[in-house]
């Protein structure tokens, strides 16, 4: 028999808010998160602006009898969120020594901790920190997630860049679902060191200044760092330990667009299959969905195709179907930025106010639907539609709603 | 837990590896004892004690791929693009039609593109910003083999790249069998990549982790022999073609192999240290036959991890010598690692192929270098060539040092 999985647990580092309470907070207000970029100097980059996580102190996430460990900052922003998505499921920690609990995360590998374990060798000091070596491949993260909070079920990362938090997302839903856990911890994680941000520049996909989704003069994407965690379980299982439930994963639809490593399809087809295959899987209509958290990074080809998309899969009805982008106030964290998105997916539902896309100042006639444009907007949100195109053309739709109490 | 939902065949296999292209020389190979691992030009012999690597020579990916748009590809990407049109040629999945494109494709690698990485920094460093060229960077990103696979194959189901340990490619595999018999697809493509590059190959002698590493020892991939003392590192991609049962019927599809279990655990450990733990191979070798739905005594042959790494090796021993404890202690175990070399993610799937050619043949591939056990190691360890006898069923096992574990048993099926 199918289990059905639902969310238990929220945590969220964005940069426009170092918690759960204080990210939907802001993301409510339009308050944006995008700033210019600390961590290294770009004075000698066309572009200076990304999202970063101001001020970020792991110690304020760890209790004193438990302090951080010494890891780098991809891990210890995961084990911050972990925790406190935990705690907002009201789980201890002893809970969960489980076989039946398990990790999946996406992220594109630990870049910041990469970058400097190959700045060494390239500088000839690898050598004396050959310990960093065993962390530098691509499942890293999720083995430190498992490790400290002693999961021992299924474990993996999903690495499809800008959909792999759906990936991750997806993965958990279905090892929930056909029974083999009982809860899982997933998500996704990511912080952009300075050679990724180097060769975004040269890409020439990033904005200059804001990110504008669906503005008929955006100017391309925002890089940002992040991570959400959601904590999921069986609904039997979370009935029994009496458990807030936000809502539930009532499927997934996944695609490749089989084209172009950074242009979608020009008709959309990879998107329109992906959502197609989410609504299918949910066995849904159209007109069943309330919300769509879009894709929505601020490239002109990526905001114009997705919003084609969403019109060929749901013809009249797109015009009364609110679509906003978080990625307005956040920009793009990559592997985490799905994940952010089923949790700004859920928190809707909870609380039945719709984020809004900032800095959307001039309309597009490619792009012609309703964005919730500047100001969020209150309305009864049952079922969320959330939409991941990755790099490469991997895409993944999931559909969140609302328990039956 | 019992088997639930669909069946799941073997229909094609394409390998690209140190020991052979394609499915028949890498059998070959294997069964002559013909060992991939070579010394690697390259290598300044000065510099290092280890000089062997189980590197890809003479493949061409213009022979399998449309030549237009390979330049800056990664080694990964080739790899993929070889061993998956070969899965699908295989296989006799129609070109035309829609055969391609309702065929998913999932990867499983561990180190990535290492090698363009460290390019990409080197000319930062040097050169600034503007010498990074776009295209090449773009191909290193991890899910890049995987997308090529899907653009240049026109792939349009699902597709997805994932890692977890040294299983990764197993996991891929487990991946592509969980999402067929939950009936979300048909077909999937599913496997593994890595690559060998200089870098890792220091990185890895750094740690101590090759075998020759240390003074006045004989530089070898010895599995399960007393002697042993550390890895070589290989490479290659191998890539399964998977099928709904009905639907590789249906198409009059040849069928290689059933998979019939699998498992995948964790155990938590203490990171950074090299200690892979019995509890947690066990923990997914029961999982495995539990989903199977039979017992460690239906096992004809053990396709092992043990890649000469001397504790790995010794924990995999005796954790099968407990599943043998009280039934068969004769069934017998081999390390193609003794002449593929540990190739990470692409370990599991060249392990898997191995244990379809086993059973279609009814021939164990023998552990070369293995001349005396360790003791405390009993196995029945096949080092000769030519042993024949009646394979059924395999079991594959692959772990690693974070204690990942996962294991896929499959069964022969004789249907076509």
């Amino acid at each position: 028999m199918l289990r059905k999985v639902v969310c238990s647990g929220l945590g969220i580092i964005a940069p426009n808010g170092k918690s759960k309470e204080e990210f939907w907070e802001n993301a409510k207000k339009g308050e944006s998160g995008i700033d210019k970029i600390t961590l290294y100097d770009t004075s000698h980059y066309p572009i200076q602006i990304g999202g970063e996580i101001k001020n970020f102190a792991p110690e304020h996430y760890f209790p004193a009898d438990h302090p951080a460990p010494d890891l780098g900052r991809v891990a210890l922003l995961s084990l911050a969120a972990t925790r406190m998505a935990l705690e907002d499921a009201g789980l201890e920690e002893t809970d969960l020594a489980l076989e039946r609990a398990g990790v999946t995360i996406g992220n594109n590998g630990d870049m910041p901790l990469a970058w400097e374990i190959r700045q060494k060798w390239i500088h000839g000091e690898l050598q004396d920190r050959a310990d960093l070596i065993w962390r530098y491949p691509l499942n890293s993260i999720s083995a430190i997630i498992a490790n400290n909070f002693s999961l021992s079920g299924p474990n993996a990362v999903f690495a499809t860049s800008c959909a792999a938090g759906n990936h991750a997302i997806a993965n958990a839903y279905d090892l929930l679902q056909s029974g083999t856990c009982d809860i899982m911890i997933t998500g996704g994680v990511e912080s952009i060191p300075e050679d990724l941000f180097a060769c975004f520049c040269q890409l020439r996909i990033l904005a200059d200044k804001v990110c504008q989704p669906f503005d008929k003069n955006r100017k391309g994407l925002v890089l940002s760092e992040g991570t959400g965690i959601l904590i999921l379980e069986t609904l039997e299982h979370a009935r029994q330990r009496g458990a807030n439930i936000y809502g539930e994963i009532l499927g997934y639809g996944m695609s490749s667009d089989a084209y172009h490593l950074t242009f979608p399809h020009p008709s959309g087809e990879g998107a329109v299959e992906a959502m197609r295959g989410a609504l299918k899987h949910a066995g849904i209509s159209v007109h069943d969905v309330d919300y769509i958290s879009a894709h929505g990074t601020g490239t002109q080809p990526n905001d114009k195709i997705e919003t084609l998309a969403i019109k060929k899969v749901f013809g009249r009805q797109a015009y009364n179907l609110p679509t906003s982008s978080v990625k307005s106030m956040i920009g793009h964290s990559l592997g985490a930025s799905a994940a952010i998105e089923a949790c700004v997916s859920l928190l809707t539902i909870q609380d039945k106010i719709i984020s809004p896309t900032i800095n959307y100042e001039t309309s597009d006639p490619e792009c012609d639907l309703d964005y919730v444009p500047n100001k969020c907007r209150k309305q009864d949100v049952k079922t969320v539609l959330s939409n991941s195109f990755g790099f490469g053309g991997n895409n993944v739709s999931i559909v969140f709603c609302e328990t039956e109490q | 837990m019992v088997r639930t939902g669909k069946r799941v065949v073997i229909t094609g296999l394409g390998i690209v590896s140190a020991n052979g292209i394609g499915i028949d020389p890498f059998w070959k190979s294997l069964k002559e004892g013909k060992s991939g691992i070579k010394k690697v030009g390259s290598l300044n012999a000065r510099q290092f004690n280890a000089q062997l690597a189980g590197e890809v020579a003479d493949f061409h990916l213009d022979q399998f791929i449309e030549s237009k748009g390979l330049r800056n590809l990664s080694k990964s990407s080739c790899f993929v693009l070889g061993a998956a049109r070969m899965a699908l040629d295989d296989a006799r999945v129609d070109r035309n039609e829609n055969g391609c494109r309702e065929t998913g494709l999932v990867i499983g690698t561990y180190w990535g593109s290492l090698h363009n990485m460290c390019q990409i920094d080197q000319t930062l460093i040097t050169e600034g910003v503007n010498g990074i060229l776009p295209s090449f960077f773009l191909n290193v990103l991890f899910n890049i083999p995987a997308s090529q696979g899907s653009i240049k194959l026109k792939m349009t189901s699902l597709n997805t790249t994932l890692s977890s340990g040294f299983p990764s490619g197993l996991n891929a595999i487990g991946y592509g069998y969980d999402m067929i018999r939950r009936g979300r697809v048909d077909r999937c493509l599913a496997g593994g990549v890595e690559e060998f590059c200089i870098e890792l190959h220091q990185w890895m002698s750094i740690l101590e982790m090759l075998s020759g590493t240390r003074n006045g020892v004989r530089e070898f991939c010895a599995p399960f022999d007393v002697d042993r003392n550390g890895i070589i590192l290989g490479e290659g991609g191998a890539i399964l073609m998977l099928e709904e049962y009905e639907a590789a019927r249906k198409r009059g599809a040849r069928i290689y192999a059933e998979i019939i279990g699998y498992g995948s655990v964790f155990e938590t450990c203490v990171m950074d240290r090299f200690l892979p733990k019995k509890k947690g191979v066990k923990r997914a070798i029961e999982t495995a036959l539990v989903d199977a739905g039979i017992g460690f005594e239906g096992i004809d042959y053990v396709c092992a991890h043990a890649n000469s790494e001397v504790t790995t090796d010794k924990v995999e021993a005796e954790a099968l010598q407990d599943f043998m404890a009280t039934g068969r202690r004769d069934i017998p175990v081999s390390s193609i690692k003794s002449m593929t070399g540990e190739c990470f993610g692409a370990s599991g799937p060249l392990q898997i192929a191995t244990g379809v050619m086993a059973m279609k043949e009814d021939l164990i591939p023998p552990t070369v270098n293995f001349t005396a056990a360790d003791p405390g190691i009993s196995l029945n360890i096949v080092s000769d060539l030519n042993v024949t006898q009646k394979v059924e069923s395999v079991l594959v096992n692959s772990f690693d040092n974070n204690n990942y574990s996962s294991v896929i048993i499959q069964n022969y099926s004789d249907e076509s």
